[in-house]
């Protein structure tokens, strides 16, 4: 099991890395409907 | 409409993500001749990473340049904003591509980087949209951005068919590459590497889509603001 740490870690990271953005950018663009939802 | 299609894109790409992580972890045997070349045939299965992500930064810069030829066209800005939504995203899956690979070069032949031609047409790549997102951010003019961004993802896109597909396929380079994009193409990895590939690249794929999707809906309400603000100026 501990040889396929690599591919683990390599998989983990991108993801996080990935969704963490997806995140980032779902929230500014509900943030920004709010807005528009407010001042239409 | 919109949320559904969101939430069914989420939905696919965390089953894929899942069923993808666990074959690769559980099912795939370490492949031999990586084993033999590098000591662990474990360390192939970074392919299920690296390869989803670098070949869709490529498609994600043949697109933007195909979205630039049609704001030349039409002059629509919602397809500016696609465009530059896809170069965008299909960067930081470059910069992703270009981290794993530095991964498994300092497992397999014991340093981050070397110079590689591959790492080196990847750097090119790199540096090609780098300029891209540089470039775009300096023009103020709206119609200017739109359209020297434009002719940029044109221009980047015939650059990347060369980085990617032709310069390190030359015999000559490939004599010189330890790259290990050979013993994929000549069929060195078994079946089970080929279908959890198919599947992580399925999975990378609509992390992708939905994430060029919110950016673009999220320059055109930036932009909607702006104009709004500009019109209320004029008032």
């Amino acid at each position: 099991m501990n040889e396929a740490l690599p591919f683990f870690l390599a998989w983990l990271v991108t993801w996080i890395a990935l969704m963490t953005y997806l995140w980032r950018l779902e929230s500014k663009l509900k943030e920004l409907e709010r807005e528009e939802n407010r001042n239409p | 409409m919109r949320r559904w299609t969101s939430f069914a894109i989420n939905i696919t790409m965390g089953l894929l993500i899942l069923v993808a992580f666990a074959l690769a972890f559980f099912w795939v045997p370490p492949a031999k001749e990586f084993a033999e070349k590098y000591g662990n045939g474990h360390i192939a299965k970074i392919v299920f990473v690296h390869v989803p992500l670098a070949i869709v930064s490529f498609l994600a810069f043949i697109f933007a340049a195909g979205f630039g030829v049609a704001y030349l066209i039409k002059r629509n800005v919602r397809w500016d904003d696609i465009s530059y939504a896809l170069v965008e995203i299909g960067w930081l899956y470059a910069v992703l591509a270009t981290a794993t690979g530095a991964y498994f070069s300092k497992l397999a032949w014991g340093e981050w980087w070397s110079w590689d031609p591959r790492q080196t047409t990847m750097f090119l790549v790199l540096l090609t949209y780098t300029a891209y997102l540089l470039v775009r951010a300096s023009i103020e003019d709206q119609e200017r951005k739109a359209s020297i961004s434009a002719v940029y993802a044109i221009l980047g896109a015939i650059a990347s068919v060369f980085f990617y597909w032709v310069i390190p396929y030359l015999p000559t380079v490939m004599a010189v590459s330890a790259h290990p994009s050979g013993i994929i193409a000549r069929g060195g990895l078994d079946f089970s590497y080929k279908l959890v590939l198919r599947l992580s690249f399925l999975g990378f794929l609509l992390a992708f889509v939905q994430l060029v999707r919110i950016r673009a809906s999220i320059l055109r309400l930036e932009r909607q603001r702006i104009e709004l603000a500009l019109k209320e100026m004029e008032v």
